[in-house]
């Protein structure tokens, strides 16, 4: 065993109720460091096109970062990866909350699962030692209900991961729901079918082992330093996190209106930002674990019998998937929204983005209010959104088509120019016509559109990594050095994700030299910065190879057409298409990969990947 | 040397006491993070300053009469 991480993995055969302890060998440590790194690795092998995601060959993995657990301000993260049913390529949702430290203090720093039960089950885990119980009289319960009810069951203390009813039904839009109505979501890329299809309702786990690392002492006394540093740094992050953002994306342009149809949504913004919803409802403000900036709230709101608590605040993707995406100025009814998405287990981001596009299609006509189920899809009804999402989290009426995802529902009615989605993952709350790098991010991304994949226009608004070159002042609605950024960005975000810290710290100068200082800390290793960023890369192109054994070339490195054609506002054009295309073309040949997008072989090598399966356990 | 400091609104709304454009007398030489300093204004939520139309960094160093327009730092959601 290492310093940081426990080196061992829990191997659960749904099929066969098979629970296996395996040892992962330190030098998989030290190539692809965990999270999402290893998960990739592991998964390569497993990279087939013949079963179907909800097979129960697919296997599911969760794997806690390196650095989670260890008290690094921001390292909380976990990484669920498979090969996702709602894209048919490479999935990966991560999640914050505690769940991911608590798996290592129980001597375990991930979980394989293949097969499918008989019976609905949930995953208990403590202190290492793991069982399998019946889950048939929680199949059906909600995730609040569903984490309180094992938290009884097992001990009071345990860290619940589950699906609700969404993730059962195999709705390809669905999460997991971490911690009931007090945590996150690893919300993108269906991983709650994925759980549903192999019958796991959910893991909860207990650890109370702890977690050695190289230099606690010199460790905490930077965390402690640091404090200050950091709440200023955060700002007004801390009191509102993400929410305080709609009205700056607004302003910015970056916040699509309207499924990306309109520019503008100012007074909307103001009527559904951070500060709206701090004044219609009381929060508590709280914090995944160790992180000292609280940027979350759970909300408590008026229900028949009094106030409850409605879990967690809705984030500035929640805002604007059910808000400006929908013309939805009504804060209450977005709260309600996000309360149930969390419920049923929905992402709120594809579940948003398949509503919207309901929207669009009933108001052209494609849809009639008669396959609505009588709901008036008219832009901006909160009442008739929340009754098509409760629909979607059912699969009932119209909802069972969205909960298809916007590419199947779009083929399905005839309307495939209304679907906002990339490789079939639906389009965050950040519109690349206002950032052009973040047209390539979308494009290249391994899980298809993803913000979080790049967060390019972080680097493009003014935040510096001085390392990689970054304290310029990229004109944002340019192709010029946009290739490198993203090539930059990617590889720095596969290195977050492997190594468990939230991307909120970009911010906070964690830029490759700060990670190569926390990796010795935590493990007693000296990689330079350059190596580790040669870590991040490594990471990408495996899960690019991921995809292009699952037939993913140049064809789906696009993006919709709206945005290569509609203008966003008279001072922000739709990206043109050649500029994409030569965007995409130099970002290849930095990669140095083929025409079609492929890493070659001599490049494959030169990264340390090897096609076949590799060994990883001691 | 006089400059005029240009803030986002949405800034403005969530920092009350604050309005829109500021007028600020400033010593020759001063960079635009030291002028935010001077200012009382948070660094840490602007990255760039646009300056006639172009795009500068905060170690920028405006000229008399110069106009600075703020733009926030952007990360994701």
């Amino acid at each position: 065993m290492g310093l940081g991480y426990t080196g061992k993995v829990l191997e659960v055969d749904f099929t066969t109720g098979r629970i296996s302890h395996r040892r992962i060998a330190d030098e998989v440590y030290q190539k692809y460091l965990g999270g999402s790194g290893i998960a990739g690795r592991i998964l390569l092998n497993n990279a087939h096109p013949a079963p179907d995601p909800l097979h129960p060959d697919n296997p599911v993995i969760f794997f806690a970062g390196l650095f989670t657990g260890t008290l690094i301000p921001g390292a909380t993260r976990l990484s669920v990866c498979s090969r996702s049913p709602l894209t048919g390529i490479w999935g990966e949702a991560t999640v914050g909350g505690s769940f991911g430290a608590e798996l290592k203090f129980s001597g375990l720093d991930g979980i394989i699962i293949r097969g499918q039960a008989e019976r609905p089950v949930y995953l208990w885990i403590q202190d290492g030692r793991a069982e399998l119980r019946p889950a048939d009289d929680l199949w059906g319960k909600d995730t609040f209900d569903t984490a309180r009810a094992i938290r009884r069951e097992t001990d009071f203390c345990a860290k619940v991961a589950c699906i609700g009813p969404a993730g059962e039904k195999l709705v390809k839009i669905s999460s997991i729901i971490f911690e009931g109505e007090h945590g996150r979501a690893a919300g993108r890329t269906g991983m709650g079918a994925v759980l549903g299809s192999k019958g796991l309702k959910a893991i909860a786990v207990r650890g109370l082992k702890g977690l050695k690392i190289h230099d606690a002492p010199r460790l905490l006394a930077w965390t402690f330093e640091q404090q200050n540093r950091l709440l200023q740094v955060f700002g007004r992050f801390a009191k509102y996190g993400t929410t305080a953002s709609l009205e700056v994306h607004e302003e910015r342009g970056g916040l699509p209106v309207k499924n990306f149809l309109s520019g503008r949504f100012q007074e909307g913004a103001a009527k559904t930002g951070g500060r709206a919803l701090q004044e219609a409802y009381p929060g508590k403000q709280t914090s995944c674990i160790g992180c000292p900036i609280h940027c979350w709230q759970i909300l408590k709101v008026p229900g028949h019998g009094g106030w409850y608590v409605s879990g967690h605040n809705p984030e500035y993707e929640t805002l604007g998937a059910f808000g400006a995406m929908c013309l939805n100025e009504d804060i209450k009814s977005i709260v309600r929204i996000n309360e149930l998405c969390n419920r049923y287990g929905l992402d709120t981001i594809s579940t948003g983005n398949a509503v919207a596009f309901a929207l669009e299609a009933y108001e052209k006509g494609l849809i009639s209010q008669g396959d609505a189920d009588g709901l008036d899809l008219r832009w901006g009804n909160g009442h008739a959104i929340l009754g098509l999402v409760e629909r979607i989290g059912r699969r009932e009426g119209l909802g069972d088509l969205l909960a298809e995802g916007v590419r199947h529902a779009a083929a399905r009615v005839g309307a495939e120019g209304l679907a906002m989605e990339v490789k079939g993952l639906e389009l965050p709350m950040h519109d690349p016509r206002v950032f052009w790098s973040n047209g390539l991010n979308y494009a290249t991304g391994n899980r298809g559109a993803c913000h979080l994949e790049g967060l390019t226009f972080a680097i493009e608004s003014g935040i510096a990594i001085p390392e990689l070159g970054y304290n310029s002042k990229l004109p944002p609605l340019s192709t010029n050095g946009k290739a490198l950024l993203t090539f930059h960005m990617h590889n720095l975000m596969a290195l977050y994700n492997a190594l468990g810290i939230c991307k909120f710290y970009l911010r906070a100068d964690y830029g490759p030299q700060r990670l190569a200082e926390f990796l010795h800390k935590v493990t007693g290793w000296d990689y330079q910065w350059q190596e580790l960023m040669g870590i991040g890369e490594r990471i990408f192109n495996l899960k690019r190879l991921y995809n292009v054994k699952l037939k993913v070339s140049r064809k789906d490195d696009v993006l919709p057409q709206r945005l290569l054609t509609l203008n966003k506002r008279p001072d922000m054009p739709a990206l043109p298409v050649a500029e994409l295309e030569k965007m995409r073309q130099e970002y290849y040949t930095i990669r140095g990969w083929d025409g079609e997008g492929g890493p070659t072989p001599g490049r494959l090598a030169e990264l340390g990947i090897t096609e076949g399966e590799e060994t990883f356990y001691v | 040397m006089r400059v005029t400091v240009k803030l986002p609104r949405s800034f403005c709304r969530y920092h009350t006491e604050k309005s829109e454009t500021l007028t600020l007398e400033v010593p020759k030489g001063a960079t635009v993070r030291e002028i935010l300093g001077l200012a009382g204004l948070p660094e840490h939520e602007f990255g760039i300053v646009v300056v006639a139309g172009e795009r500068e960094l905060l170690s920028y160093q405006p000229r008399e009469g110069e106009v600075l327009e703020l733009l926030p730092i952007l990360v994701g959601g």
